[in-house]
């Protein structure tokens, strides 16, 4: 049973009275403990694709399955809220709270069971991806880019979800902080045993990957 | 981390928007409670004045009526209502009680009189001449209807007895400054002459008299609301004394003034008796309409009914002008407070378009979302609500008098109930739930396009 499954999606919107279509028939399966990248140029649809299965947006036509369940029916926000961590290339994180709060604010969202208190959970989070208890107090715009990149990462994670989805995370990363950033997704992925799906334009991330698919005009194929 | 202590947190370290949105918030709502409070005093006042008067009416002369009576029938008719009527009027089963004061004018050249030096100063007449003559108030309830009405009270000795009333007894009850000018105390004795002149050689010659020793029973001092001018002068040198005592002494003037006139001598100076008042205390004041119509098919036609509260007919105008104008404002002030208010929500929630984005993304449900929004806000505007209570308190004070005072009606009106004492704004109970029922409705209200705005996002356009 795979743990995410794209079935013949589509997806198009309305530019006047033509279609313009963004996705044309996609399928591909996602499984735990392993590293995906989706390779594509840039309005090749990536961040479309990404939408669907974060499931921010519905596809035109087709399905997503989550272990084996439809998203309509399990429900967007719970899916959201229970299944799926999200890490964006704005980073994205409450900008008048601290790390440790943005983390927080999260976990008081989901319904899984946390193996430890919040703020223990917060605390472990923000020391294995590298952010010490002093920065974990600083309000978010005293963070660097990649810590912040960090944190977002470390708040991903504290919903104690299955699927890690990024969306172009080191986009605005330098490569020091790009190889970090990588490192740490793959280690989720193998050490962790989590589902780990990034878009990105970069080769040279995309042959970290375990596998790499590559969305081209419309339609997606594994490497 | 619940979704309440985020909204606290938001607006802890939001603190400038939070400010701006505070001090928005306590302009409007210190506009709405200083026009909540003026409304609530005004009815209060309203309500209290209605609870406080008696249901007392009165028969008093139409003078337009009484000058088209004389023209139609060629004569000149009473000014006066008979003693008779009065007591006919008194026996309808409406009347719980009644009074009727007839006055007269007594001679005591040696009785020195309370003098108000700003009164005489702007006076043409003879004033040493007229100093010598006493009006004497008669009264016909024992109890003094001046002291039920709190234009004076007594502060020696006591009032009339019932046997004094029917009776003729001789004892009066006089001012405490007059009492002190004059070294009287309770049991003293006065002297008073009902005298008609006779003026024919233009000196005042002494034609008929009669002298009453009178004795003092009872001291009054005028309250402190009549302490003003010509009013105070003439409460101060009144003398009261039963009705009978007084109606015998007209008697006397009606008669002597006869015999002066048979004598050929038509220039005399007219005596006792210049006006006779009358009250009617009813069981209720809504029996004033049928007490009005039984009244009004036993007196002469110059004669109209009135109830007390024609005589606060001008202050209810004027009230009710305060309660139009504040209520007015009131509304406009809502209307423009849920304007205001919820463009300035939006605005700042189109900055926060992000943060409500991460909350989507990060699946919080819609509801909670909305409740932190509106905790956000209720939590400023609580604040900004109650400061606002008490500087509408302040201004409403400073408000209302002005507006007061500035009424010319009212200005004339307020001396004849001594200052408007019942009008008084008040931190009692009801006027702080209804300015916290308007205040966090209105609140409340200017967030729905807000929560509408917000819950209308699209996350994945915020986000990606």
């Amino acid at each position: 049973m795979s743990l995410l499954r794209v079935e013949h999606v589509v997806y198009y919107f309305q530019d006047g009275v033509k279609q313009r279509y963004i996705l044309k028939d996609i399928s591909c399966v996602f499984e735990r403990g392993t590293f995906y990248t989706i390779l594509g140029a840039s309005g090749s649809g990536k961040t479309t694709l990404l939408s669907l299965i974060s499931a921010l947006d519905t596809p035109t036509s087709g399905k997503i399955y989550y272990e084996e369940k439809n998203l309509m029916e399990l429900g967007l926000e719970n899916y959201r809220r229970n299944h799926v961590g999200i890490v964006f290339q704005q980073y994205n994180l409450i900008p008048y709270m601290t790390p440790f709060e943005n983390i927080l604010v999260a976990m008081g969202i989901t319904d899984n069971k946390l193996p430890m208190s919040k703020q223990e959970v917060a605390y472990n989070l923000l020391d294995y991806i590298g952010i010490t208890k002093d920065k974990a107090k600083r309000t978010i715009n005293k963070l660097s880019g990649g810590e912040q990149q960090r944190v977002a990462i470390a708040r991903a994670l504290s919903t104690n979800v299955d699927v890690i989805l990024a969306d172009e995370p080191t986009g605005n990363l330098n490569e020091e902080m790009t190889e970090e950033i990588v490192e740490i997704f793959k280690n989720l992925a193998h050490k962790h045993n989590k589902c780990v799906i990034v878009v990105t334009h970069s080769n040279t991330i995309a042959k970290k990957s375990d596998i790499i698919y590559r969305l081209n005009d419309g339609y997606i194929n594994q490497e | 981390m619940i979704f309440l202590t985020r909204a606290f947190l938001s607006v802890i370290r939001n603190f400038r928007k939070s400010c701006i949105f505070f001090f928005l918030v306590l302009i409007l709502a210190s506009v709405i409670s200083t026009t909540i409070f003026i409304n609530q005093a005004v009815t209060d006042t309203w309500l209290h004045l209605q609870r406080n008067l008696p249901p007392i009416a009165t028969v008093k002369l139409d003078i337009e009526a009484w000058e088209r009576f004389n023209d139609e029938t060629g004569m000149i008719h009473d000014i006066n209502l008979r003693t008779d009527l009065i007591h006919k009027i008194a026996a309808l089963p409406y009347v719980k009680e009644f009074d009727y004061f007839s006055s007269g004018i007594f001679y005591n050249p040696h009785l020195i009189p309370y003098k108000d030096s700003a009164v005489n100063k702007n006076t043409s007449l003879d004033v040493a001449f007229l100093e010598k003559f006493w009006l004497v108030q008669g009264v016909q309830n024992p109890n003094l209807l001046d002291i039920q009405e709190e234009r004076i009270e007594l502060v020696y000795g006591r009032t009339f007895t019932v046997t004094e009333m029917n009776h003729l007894s001789m004892v009066i009850l006089i001012s405490e400054t007059v009492a002190h000018l004059n070294y009287l105390t309770i049991g003293s004795t006065v002297q008073l002459r009902n005298i008609v002149f006779d003026n024919m050689d233009g000196e005042n010659r002494i034609f008929a008299e009669e002298s009453y020793t009178m004795e003092v029973i009872g001291i009054f001092r005028p309250v402190s609301g009549e302490k003003n001018g010509e009013n105070l002068q003439v409460l101060e040198n009144r003398i009261y004394a039963p009705n009978h005592f007084v109606e015998l002494a007209q008697i006397f003037q009606n008669e002597q003034q006869q015999n002066l006139n048979e004598s050929g001598d038509m220039m005399n100076i007219q005596g006792a008796n210049l006006s006779l008042e009358n009250r009617f205390v009813l069981y209720d004041s809504q029996q004033f309409l049928p007490f009005k119509v039984a009244v009004e098919e036993k007196i002469p036609p110059q004669f109209r009914v009135v109830d007390i509260e024609n005589a606060f007919v001008d202050v209810y105008s004027a009230l009710m002008t305060m309660d139009g104008m504040t209520n007015i404002i009131l509304w406009v002030t809502v209307g423009i407070s849920i304007l205001f208010l919820s463009l300035l929500i939006t605005l700042f929630l189109r900055d926060r378009r992000r943060e409500i984005g991460i909350y989507f993304t990060l699946g919080e449900k819609k509801h909670r979302i909305t409740i932190q929004i509106c905790a956000e806000v209720i939590i400023i505007a609580i604040l900004a609500i109650i400061t606002a209570l008490f500087v509408g308190f302040f201004i409403s004070s400073i408000l209302s008098e002005h507006i007061l005072r500035s009424n010319i009606l009212v200005e004339q009106s307020i001396h004849s109930f001594h200052e408007l004492p019942f009008y008084g704004l008040s931190f009692h109970g009801s006027v702080i739930f209804m300015f916290l029922g308007v205040g966090v409705g209105t609140i409340l209200l200017a967030s729905i396009i807000p929560v509408m705005y917000v819950l209308g996002l699209n996350p994945k356009k915020i986000m990606m």
